[in-house]
């Protein structure tokens, strides 16, 4: 390091994110000559582990890419079976549906946001400090965590790679009288949230914007994350989910072993702030309220706000579960055979995650049997946008941060995409027919 | 309180879910047992400041060791062997768990009786040379107990 501006800056290993990634930036005299956000995760070979199985067996292991995301991937790769086999599920297990996804979004959430993020806020290190620097408000977000995974539980069979959902329908239905007691507790947890609100409102979010393109689910008729076409936000336009590869059009660089994905610019976001700002209009009131308050405006074009956006987020998905949950109290559930015939077909189908958009494509043979498979999950997305907010922010801030605090900057940047690194790297080299 | 922590689905990780259900029968009066299964680390910190109370943590864990040999860690111990700054977005496991219930007031005496795995490759079953070492880990258990008990009578 040197005060005349010629920094050579190695994060080699970042914490607090899944995986493993390293930010490089060397500058001199003030002027910066390179940054990079290097990708060194193996591949993850998922979609040649599926070849060979059938269309009930291929949703449970997909599920296995992610532990955070399980939920996720299970359901767009059931929405994907389904596609392929021209099914169309009832209305009850696309309700249920999307009240296991919102419990994944408030687990997931509640996760990155406190025990991730936030030391990054409060200047603490990690979230084993903070809980001796906050202890009520660590207290107040494993009480939220744990009330999620139970929540999870209720639905899916265990909170984590739930069982319960399969190929056109549950094998198990949740039991109403733990419905109604998650409810109750959810129920409970909104003046919980209203703190954690309350805490998030006082966190100094750092000044940064950068106007890149916004790609999200939309729904005509919710705030999209179950279901939905790509919306973006340079065209205001959406397309078919069958369209995806329209839509990501991956492409290799030398230093990640992720491939990236662009759209209409060189690189787009997605994710609680893209959501945001392609969906605001339809959050629940509380939620725009809660926005109002963070002052997080759509469309925002600060990275950092993704953490605010995943609070707003969890007001959302509290409330929609509430009123969910109600719902299906006073429909009561029907018993339903889930039961589908293999055969030959191709669909593809895509669900948010907490990270952003996530698309699975299948292709079955005459036998029935997996022939190909493409997931393409929200980070492998977002590693191209967060490497062009870095290459804008080290320039414009370098006049005014030292070596340490653009550092500290780069670090609190990449985590604020919540990103899931080792999810990211797939390598696919298959041919749809 | 002897909870069981484990993994059914990863061989030897499943080893203090197997423990504890192998000993539970000769659990001394008092002695509450619970498995605590498919539970993230915040499940598990939860737990631990609901209960408020003396818990013995049996799992399968890396120290290095032996294959089937296992260790008794007390109170700081194991905070002391937890990693401090390597949470993933993945969640929090058992190494955090336990500290982070301690941070947040988790003042009850805690023990984790970890056991060396051979192997935690997917599968249902123990490994041979686990199979081998239960009943020389169940006779560590009963006697971790023993003197755990002891100690917290004094």
């Amino acid at each position: 390091m040197s005060d005349d501006k010629t920094y050579r800056i190695r994060l080699e290993h970042i914490t607090r994110v899944e995986g493993h990634g390293s930010i490089r930036i060397d500058t001199k005299k003030g002027a910066v000559e390179e940054v990079r956000l290097e990708i060194v995760e193996a591949n993850r070979f998922f979609e040649n582990f599926v070849k060979g199985m059938l269309p009930h067996e291929v949703v449970q292991t997909v599920s296995r890419i992610c532990g955070i995301c399980c939920v996720g991937h299970q359901l767009a790769g059931l929405k994907a079976v389904e596609a392929a086999l021209s099914l169309t599920v009832s209305d009850q297990t696309v309700r249920l549906r999307k009240l296991l996804n919102e419990s994944q979004f408030l687990q997931s959430h509640t996760l990155h946001l406190f025990f991730l993020a936030l030391p990054d806020f409060l200047g603490a290190p990690s979230i084993l400090p903070l809980a001796q620097q906050e202890p009520e408000l660590v207290k107040r977000a494993l009480s939220l965590k744990k009330l999620a995974n139970d929540y999870t539980t209720v639905f899916g069979g265990r909170a984590l790679h739930p069982m319960a959902t399969t190929v056109n329908g549950w094998r198990r239905l949740p039991d109403l009288a733990q419905v109604e007691a998650i409810h109750g507790r959810l129920e409970g947890a909104v003046a919980e949230v209203e703190q954690l609100l309350a805490v998030v409102k006082t966190l100094a979010v750092p000044a940064y914007e950068r106007d890149t393109e916004y790609v999200s689910l939309t729904h005509p008729g919710e705030y999209a994350l179950y279901d939905g076409e790509i919306k973006s936000s340079h065209t205001g336009a959406s397309v078919p989910v069958a369209d995806y590869r329209r839509v990501t059009n991956e492409f290799t660089v030398a230093h990640s072993t992720s491939k990236w994905s662009r759209w209409h610019r060189d690189s787009y976001l997605v994710g609680a702030l893209a959501r945001f700002n392609n969906n605001f209009s339809q959050l629940h009131p509380r939620a725009r309220e809660a926005a109002d308050e963070l002052g997080l405006k759509s469309p925002c074009f600060n990275p950092y706000h993704n953490n605010t956006a995943q609070m707003v987020e969890l007001i959302h998905c509290l409330y929609s579960s509430l009123a969910g949950l109600e719902d299906l109290l006073n429909r009561g559930l029907v018993e339903e055979e889930a039961v589908y015939t293999a055969a030959a077909g191709q669909g593809s189908g895509a669900t948010e995650v907490p990270r952003g958009i996530l698309f699975h494509e299948y292709g079955f043979g005459d036998d029935g049997r997996c022939l190909a498979a493409n997931a393409i999950i929200p980070t492998s997305q977002n590693i191209n946008n967060i490497e062009q907010d870095m290459k804008a922010f080290v320039p414009l801030m370098l006049p005014a941060m030292g070596q340490e605090e653009l550092a500290r900057h780069m670090e609190m940047l990449l985590r604020a995409y919540d990103p899931c690194i080792s999810c990211s790297v797939h390598m696919l080299d298959v041919r749809f027919v | 309180m002897v909870a069981g922590v484990g993994n059914r689905f990863r061989s030897d990780d499943r080893v203090g879910l197997a423990l504890v259900e192998a000993w539970r029968g000769e659990a001394p009066a008092g002695v509450a047992v619970e498995l605590w299964e498919e539970q993230d680390g915040a499940s598990v910190a939860h737990r631990l400041l609901e209960l408020a109370r003396p818990v013995l943590i049996v799992d399968c864990a890396d120290f290095g060791g032996v294959g089937g040999s296992c260790r008794l860690l007390a109170g700081a111990a194991i905070v002391d062997a937890a990693p401090r700054n390597v949470v993933s977005t993945h969640g929090l496991g058992l190494a955090q768990a336990l500290p982070l219930a301690v941070a947040l007031g988790h003042e009850a005496p805690l023990w984790l009786l970890g056991v060396q795995p051979f192997d935690v490759t997917v599968g249902e079953a123990l490994s041979a040379g686990m199979r081998a070492a239960l009943p020389a880990l169940t006779a560590a258990l009963a006697a971790a107990v023993t003197t755990i008990l002891g100690e917290l009578e004094q």
